[in-house]
Protein backbone atom coordinates (compact mmCIF):
# COMPACT_ATOMS: atom_id res chain seq x y z
CA UNK A 1 0.00 0.00 0.00
CA UNK A 2 1.04 3.62 -0.46
CA UNK A 3 2.03 4.75 3.01
CA UNK A 4 2.91 8.26 2.05
CA UNK A 5 0.73 9.85 -0.65
CA UNK A 6 2.65 13.10 -0.34
CA UNK A 7 5.83 11.37 -1.46
CA UNK A 8 4.00 9.90 -4.43
CA UNK A 9 2.56 13.32 -5.35
CA UNK A 10 6.06 14.76 -5.15
CA UNK A 11 7.50 12.03 -7.40
CA UNK A 12 4.64 12.48 -9.85
CA UNK A 13 5.32 16.20 -9.84
CA UNK A 14 8.96 15.59 -10.73
CA UNK A 15 8.08 13.39 -13.69
CA UNK A 16 5.21 15.54 -14.92
CA UNK A 17 7.10 18.78 -14.28
CA UNK A 18 4.18 20.40 -12.47
CA UNK A 19 6.05 23.65 -11.87
CA UNK A 20 6.71 25.62 -8.72
CA UNK A 21 3.54 24.75 -6.78
CA UNK A 22 3.43 21.98 -4.21
CA UNK A 23 1.98 18.91 -5.89
CA UNK A 24 -1.14 17.56 -4.21
CA UNK A 25 -4.21 15.44 -4.83
CA UNK A 26 -5.96 18.14 -6.85
CA UNK A 27 -2.97 18.98 -9.03
CA UNK A 28 -4.20 18.78 -12.59
CA UNK A 29 -2.56 16.80 -15.34
CA UNK A 30 -3.01 18.95 -18.39
CA UNK A 31 -3.81 17.66 -21.84
CA UNK A 32 -0.73 16.32 -23.57
CA UNK A 33 1.38 16.30 -20.41
CA UNK A 34 1.15 12.52 -20.01
CA UNK A 35 3.13 11.65 -23.12
CA UNK A 36 4.47 8.20 -23.86
CA UNK A 37 7.84 8.65 -22.14
CA UNK A 38 6.29 10.11 -18.99
CA UNK A 39 3.75 7.30 -18.93
CA UNK A 40 6.61 4.81 -18.98
CA UNK A 41 8.35 6.62 -16.15
CA UNK A 42 5.21 6.69 -14.01
CA UNK A 43 4.53 3.00 -14.64
CA UNK A 44 8.11 2.32 -13.53
CA UNK A 45 7.66 4.53 -10.46
CA UNK A 46 4.44 2.80 -9.41
CA UNK A 47 6.01 -0.61 -9.93
CA UNK A 48 9.05 0.38 -7.89
CA UNK A 49 7.21 2.04 -5.00
CA UNK A 50 4.00 0.04 -4.86
CA UNK A 51 4.90 -3.25 -6.55
CA UNK A 52 1.93 -3.15 -8.94
CA UNK A 53 1.46 -2.35 -12.59
CA UNK A 54 -1.38 -0.17 -13.80
CA UNK A 55 -3.14 -0.19 -17.20
CA UNK A 56 -1.51 2.47 -19.33
CA UNK A 57 -4.72 3.60 -21.02
CA UNK A 58 -6.31 4.31 -17.63
CA UNK A 59 -3.16 6.07 -16.47
CA UNK A 60 -3.14 8.33 -19.51
CA UNK A 61 -6.80 9.19 -18.83
CA UNK A 62 -6.06 10.45 -15.29
CA UNK A 63 -6.67 14.19 -14.99
CA UNK A 64 -5.43 14.72 -11.41
CA UNK A 65 -2.78 13.21 -9.15
CA UNK A 66 -5.60 11.94 -6.94
CA UNK A 67 -6.88 9.91 -9.89
CA UNK A 68 -3.45 8.30 -10.30
CA UNK A 69 -3.50 7.27 -6.65
CA UNK A 70 -6.98 5.83 -7.05
CA UNK A 71 -5.69 3.77 -9.97
CA UNK A 72 -2.84 2.48 -7.83
CA UNK A 73 -5.24 1.53 -5.04
CA UNK A 74 -7.39 -0.36 -7.52
CA UNK A 75 -4.34 -2.25 -8.81
CA UNK A 76 -3.33 -3.09 -5.26
CA UNK A 77 -6.80 -4.44 -4.51
CA UNK A 78 -6.70 -6.55 -7.66
CA UNK A 79 -3.30 -7.87 -6.74
CA UNK A 80 -4.49 -8.71 -3.25
CA UNK A 81 -7.44 -10.56 -4.77
CA UNK A 82 -5.07 -12.49 -7.03
CA UNK A 83 -6.75 -11.19 -10.18
CA UNK A 84 -3.61 -9.64 -11.61
CA UNK A 85 -1.97 -13.03 -11.97
CA UNK A 86 -4.27 -13.74 -14.87
CA UNK A 87 -4.62 -10.20 -16.11
CA UNK B 1 20.15 -37.71 -39.77
CA UNK B 2 21.18 -37.47 -36.15
CA UNK B 3 22.35 -40.28 -33.98
CA UNK B 4 19.38 -41.33 -31.82
CA UNK B 5 21.69 -42.34 -28.98
CA UNK B 6 22.80 -38.72 -28.32
CA UNK B 7 20.34 -36.92 -26.14
CA UNK B 8 21.60 -33.55 -24.98
CA UNK B 9 21.08 -30.48 -27.14
CA UNK B 10 23.20 -27.40 -26.60
CA UNK B 11 24.30 -24.21 -28.35
CA UNK B 12 27.50 -24.93 -30.28
CA UNK B 13 28.10 -21.52 -31.88
CA UNK B 14 26.42 -18.27 -32.92
CA UNK B 15 27.17 -15.83 -35.72
CA UNK B 16 25.27 -12.69 -36.59
CA UNK B 17 24.89 -10.29 -39.45
CA UNK B 18 23.68 -6.70 -39.60
CA UNK B 19 22.85 -4.87 -42.82
CA UNK B 20 25.32 -2.26 -44.01
CA UNK B 21 23.06 0.80 -43.89
CA UNK B 22 23.07 2.61 -40.54
CA UNK B 23 20.51 4.98 -39.05
CA UNK B 24 22.19 7.10 -36.39
CA UNK B 25 20.60 9.18 -33.65
CA UNK B 26 21.92 12.25 -35.39
CA UNK B 27 19.98 11.31 -38.51
CA UNK B 28 16.82 10.68 -36.49
CA UNK B 29 17.19 13.91 -34.52
CA UNK B 30 17.51 15.91 -37.73
CA UNK B 31 14.19 14.47 -38.92
CA UNK B 32 12.21 14.75 -35.72
CA UNK B 33 11.43 18.00 -34.00
CA UNK B 34 12.23 18.19 -30.30
CA UNK B 35 14.61 15.27 -30.27
CA UNK B 36 18.34 15.43 -29.77
CA UNK B 37 21.00 12.81 -30.28
CA UNK B 38 21.54 12.66 -26.53
CA UNK B 39 17.82 12.38 -25.72
CA UNK B 40 17.41 9.37 -27.96
CA UNK B 41 20.44 7.63 -26.48
CA UNK B 42 19.36 8.46 -22.96
CA UNK B 43 15.80 7.19 -23.40
CA UNK B 44 16.51 4.10 -25.51
CA UNK B 45 20.11 3.12 -24.85
CA UNK B 46 20.54 2.99 -28.63
CA UNK B 47 23.02 5.09 -30.61
CA UNK B 48 22.48 3.55 -34.03
CA UNK B 49 20.50 0.80 -35.69
CA UNK B 50 21.08 -1.02 -38.96
CA UNK B 51 18.48 -0.90 -41.70
CA UNK B 52 18.06 -3.33 -44.57
CA UNK B 53 18.29 -1.97 -48.10
CA UNK B 54 15.09 -1.84 -50.11
CA UNK B 55 16.13 -4.96 -51.97
CA UNK B 56 17.36 -6.78 -48.87
CA UNK B 57 15.12 -9.32 -47.13
CA UNK B 58 15.20 -11.53 -44.04
CA UNK B 59 16.65 -14.45 -45.99
CA UNK B 60 19.55 -12.29 -47.20
CA UNK B 61 20.45 -11.38 -43.62
CA UNK B 62 19.95 -14.93 -42.37
CA UNK B 63 22.04 -16.47 -45.15
CA UNK B 64 24.86 -14.00 -44.45
CA UNK B 65 24.83 -14.97 -40.75
CA UNK B 66 24.75 -18.70 -41.47
CA UNK B 67 27.56 -18.45 -44.00
CA UNK B 68 29.81 -17.16 -41.23
CA UNK B 69 29.29 -20.42 -39.34
CA UNK B 70 30.47 -22.31 -42.42
CA UNK B 71 33.30 -19.92 -43.26
CA UNK B 72 34.59 -20.09 -39.69
CA UNK B 73 34.69 -23.88 -39.90
CA UNK B 74 32.08 -24.40 -37.17
CA UNK B 75 30.29 -26.91 -39.35
CA UNK B 76 29.89 -27.83 -43.00
CA UNK B 77 26.67 -27.29 -44.94
CA UNK B 78 26.21 -31.01 -45.50
CA UNK B 79 26.22 -31.65 -41.75
CA UNK B 80 23.05 -29.65 -41.13
CA UNK B 81 20.00 -31.86 -40.55
CA UNK B 82 17.33 -29.22 -40.03
CA UNK B 83 16.83 -25.50 -40.57
CA UNK B 84 14.43 -23.41 -38.51
CA UNK B 85 13.86 -19.78 -39.43
CA UNK B 86 12.20 -17.50 -36.91
CA UNK B 87 10.92 -14.38 -38.63
CA UNK B 88 7.95 -12.05 -38.81
CA UNK B 89 9.10 -10.53 -42.08
CA UNK B 90 9.36 -13.50 -44.45
CA UNK B 91 10.47 -13.04 -48.06
CA UNK B 92 7.07 -14.15 -49.34
CA UNK B 93 3.71 -15.12 -47.88
CA UNK B 94 4.63 -18.45 -49.40
CA UNK B 95 6.79 -20.44 -49.97
CA UNK B 96 8.45 -20.99 -46.62
CA UNK B 97 11.54 -18.80 -46.43
CA UNK B 98 13.51 -21.59 -44.72
CA UNK B 99 13.10 -23.64 -47.91
CA UNK B 100 14.61 -20.80 -49.92
CA UNK B 101 17.50 -20.63 -47.47
CA UNK B 102 18.15 -24.39 -47.79
CA UNK B 103 18.92 -23.88 -51.45
CA UNK B 104 20.89 -20.68 -50.99
CA UNK B 105 23.05 -22.18 -48.24
CA UNK B 106 23.77 -25.31 -50.25
CA UNK B 107 22.25 -27.61 -47.65
CA UNK B 108 21.27 -31.19 -48.41
CA UNK B 109 17.79 -31.93 -49.76
CA UNK B 110 17.25 -34.61 -47.13
CA UNK B 111 16.71 -32.11 -44.34
CA UNK B 112 13.70 -30.59 -42.63
CA UNK B 113 12.87 -26.89 -42.73
CA UNK B 114 10.16 -24.60 -41.46
CA UNK B 115 9.46 -20.99 -40.62
CA UNK B 116 8.25 -19.94 -37.23
CA UNK B 117 6.28 -16.73 -36.78
CA UNK B 118 7.39 -15.43 -33.42
CA UNK B 119 8.97 -12.15 -32.40
CA UNK B 120 10.94 -11.28 -29.33
CA UNK B 121 10.37 -14.65 -27.63
CA UNK B 122 11.22 -16.50 -30.84
CA UNK B 123 14.83 -17.39 -30.13
CA UNK B 124 13.86 -19.35 -27.01
CA UNK B 125 11.05 -21.04 -28.95
CA UNK B 126 13.57 -21.99 -31.63
CA UNK B 127 15.94 -23.47 -29.06
CA UNK B 128 13.08 -25.52 -27.67
CA UNK B 129 12.15 -26.85 -31.11
CA UNK B 130 15.79 -27.65 -31.88
CA UNK B 131 16.17 -29.44 -28.56
CA UNK B 132 13.10 -31.54 -29.31
CA UNK B 133 14.44 -32.54 -32.72
CA UNK B 134 17.86 -33.44 -31.37
CA UNK B 135 16.90 -35.21 -28.18
CA UNK B 136 14.37 -37.41 -30.00
CA UNK B 137 17.00 -38.41 -32.54
CA UNK B 138 15.40 -36.63 -35.49
CA UNK B 139 18.40 -34.39 -36.07
CA UNK B 140 21.99 -34.07 -34.95
CA UNK B 141 22.67 -30.48 -36.01
CA UNK B 142 19.95 -27.85 -36.23
CA UNK B 143 20.56 -24.46 -37.82
CA UNK B 144 18.36 -21.98 -35.98
CA UNK B 145 18.19 -18.69 -37.84
CA UNK B 146 16.50 -15.57 -36.52
CA UNK B 147 16.11 -12.77 -39.03
CA UNK B 148 13.87 -9.75 -39.31
CA UNK B 149 13.51 -6.56 -41.28
CA UNK B 150 11.01 -4.68 -39.13
CA UNK B 151 12.26 -1.42 -40.66
CA UNK B 152 10.03 -2.18 -43.64
CA UNK B 153 7.01 -1.98 -41.32
CA UNK B 154 7.93 1.30 -39.64
CA UNK B 155 6.15 4.53 -40.49
CA UNK B 156 8.75 7.16 -41.49
CA UNK B 157 7.15 9.68 -39.14
CA UNK B 158 6.61 7.31 -36.20
CA UNK B 159 9.41 8.12 -33.80
CA UNK B 160 7.99 5.77 -31.14
CA UNK B 161 9.32 2.81 -33.10
CA UNK B 162 11.97 4.18 -35.46
CA UNK B 163 14.34 4.91 -32.59
CA UNK B 164 13.95 1.40 -31.19
CA UNK B 165 13.99 -1.21 -33.94
CA UNK B 166 16.87 -2.31 -36.13
CA UNK B 167 17.23 -5.07 -38.69
CA UNK B 168 19.51 -8.03 -38.21
CA UNK B 169 19.96 -11.78 -38.15
CA UNK B 170 21.69 -14.50 -36.18
CA UNK B 171 22.52 -18.10 -36.99
CA UNK B 172 22.77 -20.46 -34.05
CA UNK B 173 24.06 -23.98 -34.42
CA UNK B 174 22.33 -26.28 -31.95
CA UNK B 175 23.89 -29.71 -31.79
CA UNK B 176 23.96 -32.92 -29.82
CA UNK B 177 26.32 -32.70 -26.86
CA UNK B 178 27.82 -35.56 -24.94
CA UNK B 179 27.60 -33.75 -21.59
CA UNK B 180 24.27 -33.51 -19.80
CA UNK B 181 25.35 -30.27 -18.12
CA UNK B 182 25.67 -28.66 -21.57
CA UNK B 183 21.98 -29.26 -22.29
CA UNK B 184 19.50 -26.41 -22.59
CA UNK B 185 16.48 -26.24 -20.34
CA UNK B 186 14.18 -26.32 -18.57
CA UNK B 187 11.85 -24.12 -20.60
CA UNK B 188 9.04 -21.81 -19.49
CA UNK B 189 6.48 -20.44 -21.94
CA UNK B 190 3.66 -17.94 -21.67
CA UNK B 191 1.03 -16.52 -24.00
CA UNK B 192 -1.65 -13.86 -23.67
CA UNK B 193 -3.42 -13.16 -26.95
CA UNK B 194 -5.54 -10.48 -25.30
CA UNK B 195 -2.56 -8.21 -25.84
CA UNK B 196 -2.40 -8.74 -29.61
CA UNK B 197 -3.28 -5.12 -30.35
CA UNK B 198 -0.37 -3.72 -28.35
CA UNK B 199 2.22 -4.68 -30.96
CA UNK B 200 0.78 -5.29 -34.38
CA UNK B 201 0.94 -4.71 -38.12
CA UNK B 202 -2.78 -4.67 -38.88
CA UNK B 203 -2.75 -4.93 -42.66
CA UNK B 204 -1.20 -7.49 -44.94
CA UNK B 205 -2.76 -10.71 -43.70
CA UNK B 206 -6.10 -12.34 -44.48
CA UNK B 207 -7.96 -10.34 -41.84
CA UNK B 208 -7.13 -7.03 -43.49
CA UNK B 209 -5.41 -7.31 -46.88
CA UNK B 210 -3.25 -4.39 -47.95
CA UNK B 211 -5.00 -1.80 -50.07
CA UNK B 212 -4.81 1.88 -50.89
CA UNK B 213 -6.89 2.47 -47.77
CA UNK B 214 -4.60 0.59 -45.42
CA UNK B 215 -1.71 2.69 -46.67
CA UNK B 216 -3.38 5.92 -45.62
CA UNK B 217 -1.22 7.61 -43.00
CA UNK B 218 -2.92 9.15 -39.96
CA UNK B 219 -1.72 10.97 -36.89
CA UNK B 220 -1.71 8.85 -33.76
CA UNK B 221 -0.78 9.51 -30.14
CA UNK B 222 2.14 11.81 -29.45
CA UNK B 223 2.22 13.17 -32.97
CA UNK B 224 3.32 9.87 -34.46
CA UNK B 225 2.05 9.17 -37.95
CA UNK B 226 1.39 5.68 -39.23
CA UNK B 227 -0.89 3.62 -41.46
CA UNK B 228 -2.43 0.18 -41.00
CA UNK B 229 0.48 -1.16 -43.08
CA UNK B 230 2.88 0.05 -40.39
CA UNK B 231 3.90 -1.39 -37.06
CA UNK B 232 2.00 -0.03 -34.08
CA UNK B 233 3.48 -0.40 -30.61
CA UNK B 234 1.74 0.60 -27.41
CA UNK B 235 4.97 1.16 -25.51
CA UNK B 236 3.49 1.69 -22.04
CA UNK B 237 1.37 -1.47 -22.25
CA UNK B 238 4.31 -3.53 -23.46
CA UNK B 239 6.33 -2.10 -20.59
CA UNK B 240 3.63 -3.00 -18.03
CA UNK B 241 3.38 -6.50 -19.45
CA UNK B 242 7.14 -6.91 -19.24
CA UNK B 243 7.38 -5.72 -15.65
CA UNK B 244 4.73 -8.27 -14.71
CA UNK B 245 5.66 -11.33 -16.77
CA UNK B 246 9.45 -11.34 -16.89
CA UNK B 247 9.97 -11.55 -13.11
CA UNK B 248 7.36 -14.32 -12.98
CA UNK B 249 9.19 -16.18 -15.74
CA UNK B 250 12.54 -15.78 -14.00
CA UNK B 251 11.14 -17.15 -10.75
CA UNK B 252 9.41 -20.04 -12.46
CA UNK B 253 12.59 -20.96 -14.31
CA UNK B 254 14.60 -20.93 -11.12
CA UNK B 255 12.02 -23.10 -9.38
CA UNK B 256 11.90 -25.62 -12.22
CA UNK B 257 15.68 -25.80 -12.40
CA UNK B 258 16.01 -25.92 -8.61
CA UNK B 259 18.39 -22.97 -8.74
CA UNK B 260 18.66 -19.60 -7.02
CA UNK B 261 19.56 -16.23 -8.54
CA UNK B 262 23.11 -16.66 -7.26
CA UNK B 263 23.52 -19.85 -9.31
CA UNK B 264 23.05 -17.93 -12.56
CA UNK B 265 26.28 -16.59 -14.06
CA UNK B 266 24.73 -14.30 -16.65
CA UNK B 267 21.30 -12.97 -17.56
CA UNK B 268 20.59 -12.30 -21.22
CA UNK B 269 17.12 -10.91 -21.77
CA UNK B 270 15.51 -9.70 -24.96
CA UNK B 271 17.17 -6.37 -25.71
CA UNK B 272 13.97 -4.35 -26.04
CA UNK B 273 15.41 -0.97 -25.07
CA UNK B 274 17.72 0.42 -22.45
CA UNK B 275 15.01 1.85 -20.21
CA UNK B 276 13.16 -1.45 -19.98
CA UNK B 277 16.31 -3.48 -19.36
CA UNK B 278 17.37 -1.09 -16.63
CA UNK B 279 14.02 -1.37 -14.85
CA UNK B 280 14.04 -5.16 -15.11
CA UNK B 281 17.56 -5.41 -13.73
CA UNK B 282 16.67 -3.21 -10.76
CA UNK B 283 13.37 -4.99 -10.09
CA UNK B 284 15.07 -8.39 -10.14
CA UNK B 285 18.06 -7.13 -8.15
CA UNK B 286 20.57 -8.44 -10.70
CA UNK B 287 24.13 -7.10 -10.36
CA UNK B 288 25.29 -5.13 -13.41
CA UNK B 289 28.21 -7.46 -14.03
CA UNK B 290 25.79 -10.37 -14.47
CA UNK B 291 23.39 -8.55 -16.76
CA UNK B 292 23.99 -8.16 -20.47
CA UNK B 293 22.99 -4.95 -22.23
CA UNK B 294 24.00 -5.01 -25.87
CA UNK B 295 21.91 -2.83 -28.13
CA UNK B 296 23.72 0.49 -28.43
CA UNK B 297 24.94 -0.23 -31.93
CA UNK B 298 22.19 -2.44 -33.27
CA UNK B 299 18.90 -1.52 -31.57
CA UNK B 300 16.09 -3.96 -30.97
CA UNK B 301 16.47 -6.65 -33.62
CA UNK B 302 13.42 -8.61 -32.41
CA UNK B 303 14.13 -12.37 -32.29
CA UNK B 304 17.85 -11.80 -32.90
CA UNK B 305 18.58 -9.66 -29.86
CA UNK B 306 19.37 -12.58 -27.56
CA UNK B 307 21.70 -14.48 -29.93
CA UNK B 308 23.44 -11.25 -30.96
CA UNK B 309 24.02 -10.44 -27.29
CA UNK B 310 25.18 -14.01 -26.61
CA UNK B 311 27.65 -13.87 -29.50
CA UNK B 312 29.04 -10.60 -28.18
CA UNK B 313 29.29 -12.01 -24.65
CA UNK B 314 31.24 -14.99 -26.00
CA UNK B 315 33.60 -12.77 -27.96
CA UNK B 316 34.26 -10.49 -25.02
CA UNK B 317 34.86 -13.30 -22.54
CA UNK B 318 31.73 -12.80 -20.46
CA UNK B 319 30.70 -16.30 -21.48
CA UNK B 320 33.27 -19.04 -20.99
CA UNK B 321 33.03 -22.82 -20.90
CA UNK B 322 30.64 -23.76 -18.13
CA UNK B 323 28.90 -20.39 -17.89
CA UNK B 324 25.22 -20.82 -17.00
CA UNK B 325 23.09 -18.21 -18.78
CA UNK B 326 19.42 -17.42 -18.27
CA UNK B 327 17.64 -16.38 -21.46
CA UNK B 328 14.25 -14.65 -21.42
CA UNK B 329 12.41 -13.35 -24.48
CA UNK B 330 9.18 -11.35 -24.33
CA UNK B 331 7.02 -9.20 -26.57
CA UNK B 332 4.69 -9.37 -29.55
CA UNK B 333 1.83 -11.83 -29.15
CA UNK B 334 1.88 -11.26 -26.30
CA UNK B 335 4.38 -14.03 -25.84
CA UNK B 336 7.18 -14.82 -23.44
CA UNK B 337 9.64 -17.68 -22.96
CA UNK B 338 12.72 -18.47 -20.93
CA UNK B 339 15.35 -21.14 -20.56
CA UNK B 340 18.89 -21.84 -19.38
CA UNK B 341 21.81 -22.39 -21.71
CA UNK B 342 25.18 -23.74 -20.60
CA UNK B 343 28.31 -23.06 -22.60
Amino acid sequence: MITDPETMYHRLGEILECGDGTPGPETAIGAGVMNSLRTLEIIALIDEVCGVTVPSDELVACQTYKAVLALIHAAEREQADGQWKDG
Amino acid sequence: MGDPTTRFAGIAAIRSHLPERVLTNQMLASEMEGWTTETILDKTGIAERHVAADSESASDLGVAAAMKLFQDGICRPREVDFIILCTQSPDYRLPTTACIMQERLGLRRGIGSFDMNQGCSGFVYGLSAAKGLIETGQAGKVLLITADTYSKYLGPRDRSVRAIFGDGAAATLVSAQDREDAAMGPFVFGTDGRGKDHLIVRAGGSRLPRSAGTGEVREGEGGNWRSADNLFMNGPEIFSFTLRRVPETVNELLTRANLSMGDVDLFVFHQANGFMLDRLRIKLNIPEDKFVVHLENCGNTVSSTIPIALEHACRTGRIRPGTRVMLVGFGVGLSWAGTFARF
